[in-house]
C-alpha cells in the first residue's frame, strides 16, 4: 500500500547539491545522522527542528534570535508549499541538515529544501478508502532517528522511510484498524533511545487504548502499555461492569521525555461513551490523565487524573511541558499542563504529586481541589438529553491538542486558549459490551469544529453570533502560580499552537488565517500576515543558509517567513 | 442565497444552536391578495431596493425567491411588522465607527482580527482596517425598517399573500432523474449511532409536523423504528400508524424499538420495491426520512403514496442536505431541495413548505395537487 515517488527533475545528485549548499555556515555538529545524542541535546542546535516539540522537554521554544522584537515588522514570505489537498495541514515539520520533512494528509511525506521549499522527494502511503479518524484525515508529523523518518498512519501502521530517498524501510501493523468502532493513528511519534513511542486514537469509537514502543531498526513491537488497566493489573476496577473493555482512553498526541529520571510523559483521552456514563460508573482510569512510564519497559511509574469520570470529552492529550520552576519559594522539577478542562496544573514530575491548579478560562464545573488534586464538582454540569448549554469550557475545551510553549527567557508559559461554551447532549447508547454496536459513529457524519471546508477556504470567521459567547486568547502564564501575566485576545477560539523564540517573540495563527508575532514579555502584537486559511497547527523555527526562518501551516499551505 | 451566507448560516446554526424555529410552526392564514401584494412590494414598499427575487433586485437582504417555502404566513407578517423579532445572526446589523468620519451600518461579510468586511445599506461591499476604527459592534436587530406604520393592515396582508406564493421556479413540468437510486440500507449500527439525536433532533422534527391526535400516518422506510415510535405517540391511541419497509429484518427491529417505548398502535407492513402496500385514500400523512434516496422505483412508490393519501393529505420527505459540510460523505445519501422537488412534484404533488432541520438535514412538506 505504499508508493515511492521521485520528483521528476530533482534526483539524488540535485538533492546532495542542494543540501550541501544550504548547509553552508552551520556548525558541523548539526550534520549527518540524527543520533539519540543529538536529540538529547537538540536545544544546542537551534538551526534544526529535530522532533515534534523541538526538544524533549516539549517547550516548543527556539533560541534563535535573528528575528526579534525590533525587526519582526520586516518579516515577509520566503516561500510557500502548496499541499494541493482538500484536507487541512495539522503537521509540525522537522528540519535536519537543511531539509524540511513534513507530512501532508492523508499519509504522505515530503522532503523539501528548507531554504526554498523546492521538493526533493515524496512518499505516499495509501490508506484504505474508509478509515476511522474522528476529525479529519490528518497527520501531525514525523519522528527522526539516524537517517530514518517514522510516521503513524490512519489505518494503524507505523512506517519507517529513508530520509535520503523516501524509500520505505519497514512497515508494522500496530492493531486491526477495523476492530471495535475503528482505530486510527494521526499523531506524531517520539524517539526515545532506540525506540519509537507511538500513540493511537479512537476515543469516540469504543476502542481500548494503549501506548506502544517499537524497535526503530526492525519495526518489532517491544512493549505495549494498556491505558485501561486489565484484570490483574493495578488500578483495575474503576469501570463498572465490562465497560473497561470499550472505554477508549487513547493516546493520540505526542509526549515528552525526561532523560534525568528516564521517564516518558504522555496524556490520555476521554473515556467512552463520551457524554453518557450510564454503563461506566467509577473514575475510569487512566482516562483524562497523564501517565509517566519507564521507556525501557513500558511500566507505569505514576499517573495523575485531571478529570476523574469525564463527561465532557475533555481529553488530556495536551503536550506535557517539563520545566523547573519556583513553587512556594522552592525550585521544583515540575510538569506544567494547561488542560482541556480549563485548568492550568502544576505537578511534581518526579512523583506526580499535585502542587497547584488555576483556571485559565471561564469554567463552571469545579469548586476547587483537595490535597491530592481531586476536583470538587459543581452539580448540574452533566450532558442532558435536551442539551446542556451552560457549561464552560465547551466540548473543544480551554486548550486542546495544539502546542503550548515555554520561554526560558521570560520564564512564561504561553497558551493559545479557547473561551467558549457549547451544547453537551446526552444520547441513548446501546450497552457498550453486550449490545451490537460496532460502528458507533459513521465516517464523515460527526460534526466537529475541526472540519475544514475547502470550498470557502475555512478562512471565514466562525464568530458571526455573539462575541461574548466565544473568543480566543494568547496567555502568558507564570508557571509556578498559574497567574496570568498578560492576555492577547483574538476574535475566534483557536486551533493553532504557539512557539516562543529567543527574539522575545511568540508566533501563532488564528482560525481566520492571521499569522502573528507577539512580544513575549508584554503580549503586544508586533507583526501580522493574512494567510486567509485556517491555522490548525503550531509554528517552528530553523536556520536556512544561516538565516532564521519561521514556518507555519495555514489551510493547505505551509508558509515560511524570513527577514531578507 | 450566496455560498458565503449559506456557510455562515451553517456555522451559526452549529455553533450558536439558537434558532428561530418557532417561525416555522403555526398554521398558514392567508387573507390578502397576492396580486395586490406584488404591486405594494414593487411600488410603495420598495422591497426590491434591498431584496432580490431570484435574479431580480438588490442583495442587501436575503433573497425572497423561495421565502414562501421556508416561512409561514405568521412568520412573514412578523418579519414585516417587527423585523428584529426573528433574525439570523448573519443579518444582525453591524455598526462600524471610524476614528474619523461617519458611522456606517451594514451586514457582515467577513471579519478577522485585522479588518472587517461589510455590505453597506446601499449594497456596496466595503472593507475597514480595525486600526482605523474607533469601534465595531453588532446589534441584534435587522437593518430592515418596520412596515407596521408604513403600510396599512390590508396592504401587509396582501404582501404576506404575495410572499407566500414565492416558491422558486416551478418543478411541475418534470426533470429527468440523474440520481442513481441507492441500495437498501442495512447499516444498523449507523441507524443506532451515538449522536443521531443531535444530528436529527427527532422530537422537534415530529413536533413541527403538527400531527393531530387520531390521524392516520404511514412511515415508509421505517428502518429500526427511530421515528416510528415518535410518530405513533403523536397520533395517539385513537390514531393509526403504519410502518413500511422492504426489509423484514428492519421491520423486526422497528417492532422491538416500538415495544421498548411502550407504543402499541403500529401496524407493520412489508412493502414491495414498487408498492408500499397501503390502503387507498386513507392517510393524513406519509413520512419518509433518509430513505427516499434508496427507493429503486421512486415513481411507482410516490404515485402509490399519492393514491394512499386523503385529498388533503401531506407527504413529508426528509433527506441529508447536499450543501452541508458535515453530512454523509457519500453524495448518493444526500439530496438537494430542487432534486427532491423535481422528482415529487410531477407525480401529483405541490410543495407547501421547507423545514430547515439543522444541523444537517432538510424536510419538504408536499400536498396533493387538486
Amino acid at each position: 500500500m505504499s508508493l515511492q515517488k521521485w520528483s521528476g527533475r530533482l534526483g539524488a545528485v540535485a538533492f546532495v547539491a542542494v543540501v550541501g549548499w544550504s548547509l553552508k555556515g552551520q556548525a558541523p555538529a548539526t550534520q549527518g545522522p540524527v543520533t539519540f545524542e543529538r536529540l538529547l541535546k537538540a536545544a544546542q542546535e537551534p538551526g534544526n527542528w529535530l522532533m515534534y516539540s523541538n526538544t524533549y522537554n516539549s517547550w516548543r521554544y527556539s533560541s534563535l534570535n535573528q528575528i526579534n522584537v525590533q525587526n519582526a515588522k520586516n518579516l515577509h514570505v520566503k516561500w510557500l508549499f502548496q499541499g494541493r489537498h482538500i484536507e487541512k495541514f495539522e503537521t509540525t515539520p522537522l528540519v535536519a541538515n537543511g531539509v524540511m520533512y513534513l507530512t501532508r494528509p492523508e499519509n504522505a511525506i515530503y522532503a523539501l529544501d528548507a531554504a526554498t521549499g523546492r521538493q526533493l522527494w515524496s512518499y505516499e502511503y495509501r490508506n484504505p478508502a474508509r478509515t476511522f479518524n474522528c476529525c479529519g484525515k490528518v497527520n501531525r508529523g514525523l519522528a527522526m532517528l539516524g537517517n530514518t523518518l517514522f510516521m503513524n498512519t490512519l489505518d494503524m501502521h507505523v512506517v519507517a522511510v529513508d530520509a535520503r530517498s523516501g524509500h520505505e524501510i519497514w512497515k508494522t501493523e500496530m492493531y486491526d484498524y477495523t476492530a471495535a468502532g475503528g482505530y486510527a493513528a494521526p499523531g506524531a511519534p517520539l524517539i526515545v533511545k532506540d525506540k519509537l513511542i507511538v500513540g493511537m486514537a479512537g476515543g469516540e469509537r469504543g476502542v481500548s487504548g494503549f501506548l506502544d514502543a517499537y524497535d526503530t531498526k526492525t519495526g518489532q513491537r517491544l512493549w505495549r502499555f494498556n491505558t485501561i488497566p486489565q484484570p490483574g493489573e493495578a488500578n483495575f476496577g474503576t469501570w463498572a461492569g465490562d465497560s473497561w473493555k470499550t472505554g477508549g482512553v487513547t493516546t493520540w498526541n505526542n509526549g515528552s521525555y525526561d532523560p534525568e529520571t528516564n521517564t516518558i510523559f504522555w496524556g490520555t483521552s476521554n473515556p467512552w461513551p463520551d457524554y453518557n456514563d450510564d454503563f461506566r460508573a467509577g473514575d475510569n482510569l487512566y482516562a483524562c490523565s497523564v501517565i509517566a512510564l519507564d521507556p525501557d519497559t513500558g511500566k507505569l511509574k505514576w499517573f495523575y487524573q485531571f478529570t476523574p469520570h469525564d463527561l465532557h470529552d475533555w481529553d488530556s492529550t495536551q503536550i506535557p511541558m517539563l520545566l523547573d520552576t519556583e513553587f512556594r519559594g522552592e525550585m521544583r522539577k515540575t510538569l506544567a499542563w494547561a488542560n482541556r478542562n480549563g485548568f492550568y496544573y502544576l505537578l511534581d514530575r518526579t512523583n506526580g504529586k499535585f502542587l497547584t491548579a488555576k483556571a485559565f478560562v471561564k469554567q463552571t464545573w469545579n469548586k476547587g481541589f483537595d490535597d491530592n488534586g481531586r476536583p470538587e464538582l459543581i452539580p448540574g454540569q452533566e450532558p442532558t438529553p435536551e442539551g446542556n448549554d451552560h457549561t464552560w469550557p465547551g466540548v473543544d475545551g480551554g486548550a486542546n491538542w495544539m502546542s503550548h510553549s515555554y520561554s526560558p527567557l521570560t520564564k512564561l508559559l504561553y497558551v493559545f486558549a479557547r473561551e467558549e461554551h457549547r451544547v453537551f447532549s446526552k444520547n441513548a447508547v446501546p450497552h457498550p459490551t453486550t449490545e451490537t454496536f460496532d460502528r458507533p459513529v459513521a465516517a464523515g457524519v460527526l460534526p466537529n469544529a475541526g472540519a475544514y471546508d475547502p470550498a470557502v477556504g475555512g478562512a471565514r470567521t466562525q464568530n458571526f453570533g455573539a462575541p461574548e459567547e466565544s473568543w480566543g486568547k494568547v496567555l502568558g502564564i507564570e508557571p509556578g502560580t498559574g497567574n496570568i501575566k498578560w492576555e492577547h485576545r483574538v476574535l475566534t477560539p483557536p486551533w493553532g499552537g504557539v512557539m516562543a523564540t529567543g527574539g522575545n517573540l511568540v508566533f501563532g495563527g488564528t482560525l481566520e488565517g492571521m499569522i502573528f508575532a507577539l512580544n513575549s514579555t508584554t503580549g503586544e502584537r508586533l507583526w501580522t500576515f493574512s494567510a486567509n486559511g485556517p491555522v490548525f497547527a503550531s509554528p517552528i523555527s530553523y536556520l536556512a543558509n544561516g538565516k532564521q526562518m519561521i514556518s507555519i501551516p495555514a489551510g493547505d499551505l505551509i508558509v515560511t517567513f524570513g527577514l531578507d | 442565497m450566496s455560498r458565503q451566507i449559506g456557510f455562515a448560516r451553517i456555522l451559526s446554526a452549529f455553533f450558536a444552536f439558537a434558532l428561530p424555529l418557532a417561525a416555522q410552526s403555526g398554521p398558514a392564514r392567508i387573507t390578502g391578495s397576492a396580486a395586490a401584494g406584488k404591486v405594494v412590494f414593487d411600488g410603495k414598499g420598495a422591497c426590491g431596493s434591498c431584496h432580490s427575487i431570484g435574479d431580480r433586485g438588490a442583495s442587501l437582504g436575503p433573497d425572497l425567491g423561495e421565502i414562501g417555502l421556508s416561512r409561514t404566513a405568521k412568520s412573514l407578517r412578523l418579519a414585516l411588522t417587527d423585523p428584529d423579532a426573528e433574525i439570523f445572526p448573519e443579518y444582525y446589523t453591524v455598526v462600524v465607527e471610524p476614528k474619523r468620519g461617519q458611522i456606517i451600518r451594514g451586514l457582515t461579510l467577513n471579519e478577522d482580527d485585522l479588518s472587517i468586511q461589510i455590505r453597506d445599506i446601499e449594497g456596496y461591499p466595503r472593507s475597514f482596517l480595525k486600526a482605523d476604527l474607533k469601534s465595531t459592534r453588532r446589534e441584534q436587530r435587522s437593518l430592515m425598517p418596520s412596515y407596521a406604520s408604513k403600510l396599512s393592515a390590508s396592504e401587509i396582508d396582501d404582501v404576506v399573500a404575495y410572499l407566500h406564493t414565492l416558491h422558486g421556479p416551478g418543478m411541475a413540468t418534470g426533470m429527468k432523474r440523474t440520481r442513481q437510486p441507492h441500495h437498501a440500507y442495512s447499516d444498523i449500527d449507523f441507524l443506532n449511532r451515538i449522536g443521531r439525536d443531535a444530528d436529527e433532533r427527532p422530537d422537534s422534527l415530529v413536533g413541527m409536523l403538527e400531527i393531530p391526535p387520531g390521524a392516520s400516518v404511514a412511515e415508509v422506510g421505517s428502518g429500526t423504528g427511530y421515528f416510528t415510535w415518535r410518530l405513533a405517540q403523536a397520533v395517539g391511541p385513537s390514531g393509526k400508524m403504519f410502518a413500511v419497509d422492504v426489509q423484514q429484518k428492519m421491520l423486526d427491529l422497528a417492532a422491538e424499538t416500538v415495544k421498548k417505548h411502550g407504543v402499541a398502535n403500529v401496524q407493520f407492513v412489508l412493502g414491495g420495491e414498487g408498492d408500499p402496500h397501503l390502503p387507498a385514500a386513507s392517510l393524513d400523512l406519509v413520512f419518509i426520512a433518509n430513505a427516499y434516496h434508496e427507493f429503486s422505483q421512486p415513481e411507482a412508490i410516490v404515485s402509490a403514496l399519492n393514491r394512499a393519501l386523503k385529498p388533503d393529505g401531506r407527504l413529508v420527505i426528509v433527506e441529508y442536505s447536499e450543501a452541508h459540510p458535515f453530512g454523509p460523505q457519500d453524495k448518493a445519501e444526500r439530496m438537494t431541495i430542487n432534486q427532491i422537488r423535481s422528482e415529487i412534484e410531477p407525480l401529483g404533488f405541490e410543495i407547501e413548505r421547507v423545514l430547515e432541520l439543522r444541523p444537517i438535514q432538510h424536510g419538504l412538506i408536499f400536498t396533493k395537487r387538486p
